[in-house]
């Protein structure tokens, strides 16, 4: 297809591809390759939710070690069973679409596709692009982790202590009650104050962060193997299949991960826990 | 930013597709294989902890009801032994009794006979005295021939034989 004609051409685009669209709304490969991971997703939960019994069989077995075993990772970040029940679901589902996403993206489907007319010349878009390997993808995760970890916040430690994390009126209300302690307090509060300015900057850091380690390293994994195929095809891409795998695997590892870091963050009281603390020095 | 978002093909409406699926895949994931699988493992978690518990109670149940067999069976062998002492001793104290009363009652009959006895030797004594003075009246009788009368005759014989 590729060799076709000599306008029609392919290289890894930074962005994925447009292959067709319903209305004005264009259906990008990235797009439909997240359909067919949540398509497998549903199908396989279905598939779980009916083989679900007692005497678990093979297939539940596997789900369940599968499970045990998040569940476990899960309180060792948590440090409470009650904290990892309530953020499983969203952390695991984050971990299994990003996975699905990363791993259908590396299947080598790269022959099947469209070409598409982009004004001069034609382009050929494959079908199958990790869902990963689209910023949009990337950045709607991560923004659903950062307002999903916030939000949780203010439901376990409440609407003003979440607030206050970032703009720190309770820091500079504590000028007034604490300065009969001592005039520290005149330099604390206002670099505590700042501090949660930063804290701040640092939420939509944390989306930049999530979103392009994401997608860097799944769209890097693509150049890699297109670059490993020109190369010398067929041979020299199979050790960096595995290594891709394995790269997949490991980015939704570290995506849920951080996820999970987040939310429990964001359901810890800091200043609660420094008050405490002063508490217990200056008992 | 405008030629960050040209770069990078950003764009709203696949960012909200793509949150639409991530919301489908937590909805389906959570509500078909998550929920499902931990409700049976917490269950059966249940079930196994239950069966523990039981075990170590029916084994508990186990000992005391050996121990209370044991008991009572010693209790039983103490009872018995304390029983066939008793019999024993009510044995021994009986045969004391029935000894006791033999002894007495043979006494009694060697002493009935002795007196039985006693009573046969004066008898035949008697009959003999008796005898003897016939023998002696008719001895006399024929010696005499008639001379005396029959009175004087017994008289002076039953004299003589007291004599005797």
């Amino acid at each position: 297809m590729e060799t076709a004609t000599s306008t029609i051409t392919h290289e890894s685009t930074l962005f994925a591809e447009p292959i067709g669209h319903i209305g004005a709304f264009h259906i990008t490969n990235a797009l439909l390759t997240s359909w067919i991971a949540v398509g497998l997703i549903v199908i396989i939960s279905i598939l779980v939710r009916i083989s679900v019994k007692r005497i678990p069989g093979k297939l539940q077995s596997i789900f369940e070690i599968i499970l045990e075993g998040a569940y476990d990772l899960c309180d060792q970040v948590t440090g409470s069973r009650r904290t990892t029940e309530k953020v499983f679901p969203l952390v695991i589902s984050i971990f299994f679409f990003v996975l699905f996403n990363n791993w259908i993206g590396i299947l080598p489907l790269g022959g099947l596709g469209v070409v598409v007319n982009e004004g001069t010349h034609s382009m050929f878009a494959p079908f199958v692009r990790s869902g990963t390997a689209d910023i949009n993808t990337t950045i709607a995760l991560a923004v659903i982790a950062v307002i999903g970890s916030n939000l949780f916040g203010i439901v376990s430690i409440g609407a003003w202590n979440t607030f206050n994390k970032y703009v720190n009126l309770k820091a500079l209300g504590g000028i007034f009650t604490k300065i009969r302690k001592g005039p520290s307090v005149l330099l604390v509060a206002p670099i505590t104050f700042f501090v949660g300015l930063l804290e701040l900057v640092g939420e939509g850091a944390k989306i930049a962060s999530l979103s392009f380690r994401l997608f860097g390293n799944v769209f890097a994994g693509e150049v890699l193997l297109a670059s490993m195929a020109a190369i010398f095809a067929y041979v020299l891409p199979v050790p960096f299949l595995f290594l891709e795998i394995f790269v997949g695997l490991i980015q939704a590892l570290i995506f849920s991960m951080l996820t999970l870091v987040y939310f429990t963050i964001a359901s810890q009281d800091h200043n609660h826990d420094e008050s405490s603390h002063a508490q217990v020095a200056h008992g | 930013m405008e030629q960050f978002a040209a770069t990078f093909h950003i764009d709203w409406q696949i960012i909200l597709a793509q949150a639409i699926n991530f919301a489908v895949v937590v909805f389906v994931l959570y509500r078909f294989a998550i929920k499902p699988l931990k409700k049976n493992l917490d269950e059966r978690k249940g079930v196994i902890e239950q069966g523990l518990t039981d075990a170590k109670a029916h084994r508990e149940l186990l000992a005391t009801a050996k121990h209370d067999y044991e008991k009572v069976l010693s209790d039983a062998r103490t009872e018995a032994d304390k029983i066939m002492k008793e019999v024993k001793k009510d044995a021994e104290k009986r045969r004391g009794e029935l000894l006791e009363q033999a002894q007495k009652e043979a006494l009694a009959l060697t002493q009935s006979a002795k007196k039985d006895l006693e009573a046969e030797k004066i008898k035949m004594l008697t009959d003999a005295k008796r005898e003897l003075a016939d023998m002696v009246i008719t001895a006399t009788g024929k010696v005499l021939g008639g001379a005396v009368t029959k009175e004087i005759d017994t008289k002076l014989v039953e004299d003589a034989v007291k004599h005797i």
